[in-house]
C-alpha cells in the first residue's frame, strides 16, 4: 500500500489537499497514515492564534500625524486632472516649437572684418600685460592721490 | 447614516486629506493585530501599521472603489510585514554569525511535560516562547503564509492573491512551515 505523503497529510489538516476524499478513504484503511494525521492535527491545535496586546496609546493619532506630515496634500495637485497637465505641457511644447520656427531671425549679421586665428596662450599674455600695466599706472598715481 | 468607505476614499482622492483620518481610526487596530501576529513584536507592529497607512494613502488612486477597503489595506499590511521580515532575517543572519552556538543551545532545552491539557500541549509561557522561537525559524514567506492560513483563517487563494504567488507556492509555504514547526514542537506534545 502506498502511504500518504507528509504534504498531503499536512494540507489535509486544513482541507487544502486537492484529493480530500481519496485521502479520507485511504486513512480508513491505513492506521499508520491516520495516526500521522492525528499527530499533525494535535500539534496544530496546540498552536494558538497569537493574541496581540493592547496597541500603544494614541496609535491612531500617531499614524494620522505621520500620514499628514509625510504624504502629499492632494489638493495642491488635484485641482486639475492629470490629463490636463499633459495637455498643458503639449501646448507649451508646440508654442515653443512654433516660436522657434517663425520668429524673425537677424540673418544679415555682419561678420567682423578680420577673424584672425589667435592662439589662447597669446590672449592670456595680452590680458596679463594689460593688467600689469594698469597696476603700475595705479601704483604711480598713488603718491599724488595721497598728497591731494 | 454611516458613510461608506468608498465614499471616504473618493473624498480623499478629491483632495480632502482629513477624510483619511476616518479610515485610520477605523482600521488601525485590526492592522496592528495582523502586524503583531506576523512579527511578534509591538514596536515592529507599530512601525508596520504606520507604513501601511502611509503606503495606502500614497497609492489610493490604485484602489478600486468597488472592492473592499479593508481587504486592500490588509494586503498592503501583509506585504509590509513580509518585507519587514525579510529585512530582519538578513539582519539576524548577520548577528547570529557573530554569536555562533547560542541558538542551538536554546533549542536543545527539553521542557518537562506534566499537565495533560485538552490539546495535550502544555501552553505555559515557556512553551509559548518555544512556539515563538520555532516561528522565528521559518522563512518570511513561510511565516506569513502560515500565519494567514493558521491564525487568520485565510484561504490558499487569498494567500496567493495577497502575496502574488501561485496557489501551489502558497500551499508549499504552508506545508514547509508546518513541517518545520513539527520538527521543533513535536517533542513537546504528550504522546
Amino acid at each position: 500500500m502506498k502511504h500518504l505523503t507528509e504534504e498531503q497529510i499536512v494540507l489535509h489538516c486544513y482541507g487544502d489537499a486537492g484529493d480530500g476524499a481519496a485521502i479520507e478513504e485511504h486513512m480508513q484503511e491505513c492506521s499508520q497514515c491516520r495516526e500521522e494525521f492525528d499527530k499533525v492535527k494535535v500539534l496544530l491545535a496546540g498552536i494558538p492564534a497569537v493574541e496581540a496586546p493592547e496597541p500603544p496609546a494614541y496609535l491612531e493619532q500617531k499614524v494620522w500625524l505621520r500620514v499628514r506630515d509625510q504624504a502629499p496634500d492632494r489638493r495642491a495637485v488635484s485641482w486639475m486632472p492629470k490629463w490636463a497637465w499633459g495637455a498643458v505641457m503639449a501646448v507649451l511644447l508646440a508654442a515653443a516649437f512654433l516660436a522657434g520656427r517663425f520668429w524673425p531671425r537677424n540673418v544679415d549679421v555682419q561678420k567682423p572684418p578680420h577673424t584672425a586665428q589667435v592662439s589662447p596662450g597669446r590672449v592670456l599674455l595680452v590680458a596679463v600685460g594689460d593688467c600689469s600695466m594698469n597696476w603700475s599706472a595705479c601704483w604711480q598715481r598713488l603718491p599724488t592721490a595721497r598728497q591731494s | 447614516m454611516e458613510i461608506t468607505e468608498a465614499a471616504v476614499v473618493a473624498q480623499v482622492l478629491a483632495g480632502d486629506r482629513e477624510a483619511f483620518r476616518l479610515l485610520v481610526n477605523r482600521h488601525t487596530r485590526s492592522i496592528y493585530n495582523v502586524a503583531y501576529r506576523m512579527t511578534g513584536n509591538q514596536q515592529d507592529a507599530e512601525e508596520i501599521v504606520q507604513e501601511t497607512f502611509l503606503r495606502a494613502y500614497r497609492s489610493l488612486e490604485r484602489f478600486e472603489l468597488r472592492s473592499s477597503f479593508s481587504t486592500w489595506l490588509y494586503r498592503i499590511a501583509v506585504n509590509r510585514c513580509l518585507d519587514f521580515l525579510k529585512a530582519k532575517k538578513m539582519n539576524d543572519r548577520y548577528q547570529i554569525s557573530e554569536n555562533p552556538g547560542t541558538e542551538e543551545d536554546d533549542r536543545a532545552i527539553q521542557l518537562p511535560v506534566t499537565d495533560p491539557g485538552p490539546d495535550r500541549l502544555l501552553l505555559s509561557a515557556e512553551v509559548k516562547e518555544k512556539i515563538a522561537r520555532a516561528m522565528g525559524l521559518l522563512t518570511p514567506a513561510e511565516r506569513v503564509a502560515f500565519t494567514m492560513r493558521h491564525m487568520e483563517g485565510k484561504s490558499i487563494e487569498e494567500i496567493s492573491k495577497t502575496l502574488r504567488i501561485r496557489t501551489s507556492a502558497a500551499k508549499n509555504s504552508v506545508f514547509r512551515a508546518v513541517q518545520k514547526l513539527r520538527q521543533q514542537l513535536e517533542p513537546l506534545v504528550i504522546g
